[in-house]
């Protein structure tokens, strides 16, 4: 019975975890914009992550190598300092993205202007990160999170057209009012959203924080296979209601409060109150997350230990890593940039770097020295070359759409 | 002496053709022992130069690679451009440079094939 | 040191985590120490070189010699060899892992960390 629940709550925690800010809010514009046409996108960035995400957990489990272990092993100093140094800009401009996240709820519960809170959220986070055991950040984050899914429970009770919903989301037309570009624009921030790179490096390190070893596949492996579909299908869930109230009105989502707006619609007060315990509880703990992935990927790339499940003390240098990364982003916020602008660039941004973080570890999945009889087999490889065309291909694109557009205006 | 000091280094033959940076160090166990330990002292043996060092360091080279498909043919391509320098041929190194005894066309290749 | 017979240097040492007897990390083999022996042989493997002032001159450039500094200001006397474990101490070197001999308060490794702890770290509440 305890295994069972064990497996239940791995399974929750990859939910709620999958979601964060960039999700939330890609998933509510692009509802309001277009329609479920961008469906299609999210599916994308949901198989890669699920793809790479059980690679990296595998690699982390037989290989016992976090991802940065391997980003500098194998891509050596130079080119792994370049990927770490990518790696850590992106990061950083997403960690400011999740404090404003945490912010604007704050705003939305308190009246208070977000900017006040901005200081308070950094605070907590970095308490977290600072002595919150890794097991209960997990497990409390990750089921709170799971409040999201009365977005699902609003769409039965709103006046859904399930039929049109599926009509929209399997006929990927551009809509006549949004041209090309903002078309892909978007659909990059939605495939961005689902493949940000702290995810996969927090997940490996986590991975290792756990010990996880060549016993630990198939629970590692229900969480990845099963706990990150289910968060994809959440944000789609998001996007439907997106759909459903904010399209019809014309509503153009420029603020986190719209984006629960379905949700007040159909279940009142207290459907409202769930979406943002669950908006606070994904974006807090994506936002732990991130800071942790910073201190992560400097200490495996410079061989300094770290980990949560120590004292600060026994690693005084990760810990520094972390507290400041999260004065730095504190600072951009504070800048008074609009948050979900930040928002959307850093998804954005993070696609065009996602090939970095993701190569080596096919790569090293690869290795029949580390991974014994676990490689990677065929169909995999096949499907996962595949992803890697997409995230080059996505990579390219991913600049001259962001000029193009404007950044999405 | 340090490895950085050799890798990355070109390699000059006897008549001053370059033959390609080195890439790898392979040191080989054996001889007299490390006065601090009993145990056999590992020596510089052989350098591993070649064109490009990304195939190598990616791990192509000489490990057992399963894929993907594109890569593997790829990066084996390249690696196998690689030649072997015996140290014993080394006549000098000076700054990034390394002149050797031999001529190109008398060096071995590098492949040790993995798979 | 127990190893294979024939070592690549790219492969099986540099970059690679070392981890002292009880597990903890120590840093990575940064570079490596080759000794030329006084009667001409070949090059002898004496020491991993671990730590800022080894790892700049790898990374190159501005940023390699900035780091590098880093390394020697943490020094008593600005030396600017870096640090080294001898090959006394390592005890295997595998595909799993780097294991030395001894544990890390033998060495001199912790310069960074440790001011880093004494300085920033260690001065906050809960740092345990």
């Amino acid at each position: 019975m305890s295994r069972l629940f064990k497996m239940a709550l791995g399974v929750m925690t990859a939910i709620g975890g999958f979601v964060d800010i960039g999700n939330l809010v890609t998933s509510g514009i692009t509802g309001a914009r277009f329609g479920m046409a961008l469906t299609w996108a999210i599916v994308l960035g949901t198989m890669g992550m699920t793809l790479y995400g059980e690679m990296a957990g595998r690699v982390a489990a037989v290989a016992r190598r976090p991802v940065f272990h391997i980003v500098r092993e194998r891509l050596g100093v130079r080119t792994g300092m370049a990927n770490l140094a990518a790696f850590l800009l992106l990061s950083g401009l997403m960690l400011a993205a999740e404090l404003g996240g945490v912010a604007l709820v704050l705003q939305l519960v308190t009246g208070v202007n977000y900017l006040v809170w901005v200081p308070v959220a950094a605070a907590v986070t970095w308490l977290i990160v600072w002595r919150v055991s890794f097991s209960v950040m997990e497990n409390l984050f990750g089921l709170l999170g799971l409040c999201l899914v009365v977005f699902v429970v609003a769409l039965f009770v709103l006046p859904t057209d399930w039929g049109a919903l599926w009509h929209g989301a399997t006929h990927p037309w551009v809509p006549p009012d949004q041209g090309h570009p903002m078309y892909f624009f978007y659909a990059v921030s939605l495939f961005g959203a689902c493949l940000t790179p702290f995810q996969v490096v927090f997940f490996s390190s986590g991975g290792r924080e756990e010990h996880w070893t060549t016993k630990s596949l198939p629970e590692m492996r229900l969480n990845a296979l099963v706990g990150f579909p289910l968060g994809g299908l959440l944000s789609i869930a998001i996007m439907a209601a997106a759909v459903v109230v904010l399209k019809p009105a014309g509503v153009d989502v420029s603020h986190l409060g719209q984006v629960a707006l379905p949700v007040a619609q159909a279940l009142g007060p207290v459907g409202l109150a769930l979406a943002l315990v669950g908006f606070m509880a994904a974006v807090m703990a994506a936002a732990a997350e991130c800071a942790l992935s910073m201190g992560y990927a400097v200490a495996q790339y410079l061989g300094w230990g770290w980990g949560k499940d120590r004292l600060p003390r026994d690693a005084p240098r990760f810990h520094l890593v972390c507290l400041v990364a999260v004065l730095g982003a504190t600072a951009l916020v504070l800048t008074s940039v609009d948050p979900v602008t930040v928002t959307v660039l850093s998804v954005v941004l993070g696609a065009a770097a996602i090939p970095l973080t993701y190569f080596p570890v096919l790569v090293v999945a690869n290795d029949g020295d580390y991974m014994g009889s676990h490689v990677n087999g065929r169909t995999l490889n096949a499907l996962a070359s595949v992803f890697l065309v997409i995230m080059v291909v996505t990579s390219i694109v991913t600049v001259p759409l962001l000029f193009f557009t404007k950044a999405g205006r | 002496m340090r490895a950085t000091d050799l890798l990355g280094a070109v390699v000059y033959d006897s008549e001053g053709v370059p033959v390609g940076a080195v890439r790898d160090l392979r040191l080989t166990a054996g001889g007299p022992p490390v006065p601090d330990s009993g145990r056999p002292a590992y020596r510089l043996s052989t350098l591993e130069c070649g064109p490009v060092g990304v195939a190598h360091r990616l791990g192509y080279g000489h490990r057992p690679m399963s894929g993907p498909w594109p890569l593997t043919v790829l990066l084996r391509m390249l690696v196998r451009r690689s030649v072997l320098v015996d140290w014993a041929d080394v006549t000098g190194v000076h700054g990034n440079r390394i002149d050797i005894s031999r001529r190109r066309t008398e060096l071995r290749g590098a492949v040790r094939d993995g798979s | 040191m127990k190893a294979d017979s024939e070592l690549s240097a790219d492969e099986m040492l540099l970059d690679r985590q070392i981890l002292d007897v009880d597990g903890a990390a120590i840093g990575k083999i940064d570079d490596l120490e080759l000794t030329e022996p006084e009667d001409g042989g070949a090059p002898v493997l004496t020491a991993f070189l671990c730590g800022p002032t080894a790892l700049g001159p790898r990374i190159g450039g501005r940023l390699g010699l900035w780091w590098a500094a880093i390394g020697r200001r943490l020094r008593p006397t600005d030396e600017a060899y870096p640090n080294r474990i001898p090959i006394g101490e390592v005890d295997c070197v595998d595909r799993a892992q780097v294991r030395l001999t001894v544990s890390r308060d033998a060495l001199d490794a912790d310069r960074f960390r440790d001011w880093t702890r004494d300085h920033i770290i260690g001065r906050i509440p809960g740092a345990g």
